[in-house]
């Protein structure tokens, strides 16, 4: 089994318009996703990203203040599954709460060596 | 790091409407932080706080204790936005030098989100909502919206009304009370009886807009009721509110709410007191209708509610609809006139009268409250006119009746049900 790392862009625009039950019932979604994974052992690790950022050019360029990207574009969190292909991985991502909210999945292929 | 690979387990259930009514609390506790004008940041602070926390639960699970960790983090970012605004900031007075401290920011802010805390800022906020320096609609948009956690587009749909309707309503309201900045107060003792009714209003008010029948959005109706006995059950179980009115209204509600899923037939449309199936009643909340009923019963103060209960207990006590003891509705009906006369009222007396003395007495009340012309624009005076002229066997006039009613009323379910009257009229020979 290859590993494949999904980047969750954007949807915080959307998220941001939403009631507290709307938040309750989205989060209801994307726990059992991730529950879902968890159960057919494909999950291999993911965290939530703040949206809070620093950036350095250079060792010793001073650090600037994020966020660069406006929050709809920015990485909000990255899951690591186990697929057989990126086509694969692809097809799993497809039940991503995330396209709800308008936001992008990318996949990535975790480099084997 | 160990700690990501996530162990197949079941995914734990939130209760229902958590965040919605931790929303409310938060409000609370912030806006007795930061006071009343700076609702605003109040708003933000919550938003931002449920944001993380679907962002964190989605990927690490519910934690054992939600709403404390709802409640924990946005007692963070409050202590974290004061900080930062330091300086500049303008809470309430009150607190502002403990707040403007490094020494005591942290404690004071903790102190006012302690549990016991928690009830006062609730109830001070929901006395805040129903000010009667601002109109009673916009007390009822504010108190869904700060003490109930429900967004501006739910608000707008539960109460049938535009979107831009209940911001104008609220963005008004809340102008008004960021004018003053003392509103975030409890009313002292010797005014509290008077305020505590305009509260329980506000409640009612809430809770009969859920109860009306439901057009195609019976689901966020149904929730307008069940904020409205939550509401009332936060008031019961407060010393300050724990009076007989605020029982009476409580008993009434749930009376009311037991009914609500047998009003309706499963494809929507209204089933009537008489048809309805008695064993579809909620006992559990009709036991909790006689429980405030009898807690109601102390002191001399007689409120409307009171009576209303007592009104809904004879229903709800009654092993069917014939052996409902009309009577007595009757004369209770006759009790609720002499403080709380309104039309409704006497169209209520009127119908309870035709079950206790027959068709034809109800239709000479009716007829008569016809001619007094209170009720011209409201369906269900001719419809309950029509319903016991045909009960008389006149159903010409009966038909005419609910022809003028259909014309009156607005709901889809009402009218399809007043249309196969009409039919029903037209087939009996």
């Amino acid at each position: 089994m290859n590993r494949y790392m999904l980047l969750l862009w954007g949807g915080g625009e959307k998220m941001g318009r939403m009631s507290p039950e709307e938040i309750q019932a989205h989060m209801k979604k994307w726990t059992l996703w991730m529950e879902g994974l968890a159960k057919k052992g494909i999950w291999d690790g993911g965290e939530p990203l703040g949206s809070e950022a620093r950036r350095l050019t250079g060792a010793r360029a001073p650090v600037t203040d994020g966020p660069y990207t406006e929050a709809k574009e920015a990485v909000s969190g990255y899951v690591i599954l186990k697929a057989d292909s990126i086509a694969q991985a692809c097809e799993i991502s497809r039940g991503c709460p995330l396209f709800e909210i308008d936001g992008v999945v990318e996949v990535r292929p975790v480099r084997a060596m | 790091m160990a700690d990501s690979l996530r162990p197949p387990r079941e995914v734990p259930e939130l209760v229902d409407h958590l965040f919605r009514q931790q929303a409310g609390k938060m409000a609370a506790v912030l806006s007795r932080i930061l006071g009343f004008h700076n609702i605003d940041t109040a708003e933000e602070i919550v938003q931002d706080t449920l944001l993380t926390a679907l962002q964190v639960w989605s990927f690490r699970g519910i934690p054992p204790n939600p709403a404390g960790w709802l409640m924990t983090a946005a007692r963070n970012r409050a202590i974290d936005h004061i900080r930062r605004e330091r300086s500049r900031l303008r809470a309430s007075e009150d607190l502002q030098q403990q707040l403007r401290s490094e020494w005591t920011l942290s404690s004071t802010v903790s102190r006012e989100f302690e549990e016991s805390r928690i009830r006062d800022h609730l109830l001070r906020m929901i006395f805040t909502c129903c000010d009667s320096r601002v109109r009673l609609e916009d007390q009822v948009a504010l108190t869904l919206k700060f003490p109930g956690g429900f967004s501006t587009g739910e608000i707008a749909a539960a109460l049938l009304c535009e979107e831009e309707a209940v911001r104008k309503r609220l963005y008004r309201a809340r102008k008004r009370l960021r004018e003053d900045r003392g509103a975030f107060q409890m009313p002292p003792d010797g005014e509290l009886s008077a305020r505590l009714h305009a509260v329980l209003q506000v409640v009612y008010l809430i809770f009969s807009e859920g109860y009306k029948s439901a057009e195609g959005q019976s689901l966020i109706r149904a929730e307008l009721c069940e904020e409205a006995i939550r509401l009332g059950t936060m008031l019961a179980e407060h010393p300050a509110c724990a009076r007989p009115p605020t029982f009476a209204l409580l008993a009434l509600m749930f009376f009311q709410a037991a009914r609500l899923s047998a009003r309706t037939y499963e494809d929507g449309s209204i089933c009537q007191l008489e048809q309805q199936d008695r064993r579809a009643w909620d006992p559990a909340l009709i036991a909790n209708g006689f429980r405030f009923l009898d807690r109601s019963a102390d002191g001399v103060e007689l409120t409307r509610y009171h009576v209303e209960a007592a009104i809904a207990a004879c229903h709800c006590g009654a092993q069917s609809f014939e052996q409902t003891d009309w009577p007595l509705i009757v004369s209770l009906y006759g009790k609720l006139a002499a403080i709380y006369d309104t039309p409704i009222v006497r169209l209520n007396r009127a119908i309870a009268v035709g079950f206790a003395q027959g068709p034809r007495a109800a239709i000479s009340e009716l007829e008569l409250l016809q001619r007094e012309g209170g009720l011209s624009r409201y369906y269900l005076l001719p419809a309950s006119l029509g319903e016991f002229q045909m009960k008389a066997g006149e159903l010409e006039s009966a038909r005419a009746s609910f022809q003028a009613a259909a014309q009156l009323c607005r709901s889809a379910a009402e009218k399809d049900f007043l249309m196969r009257r009409i039919e029903r009229c037209a087939a009996d020979p």
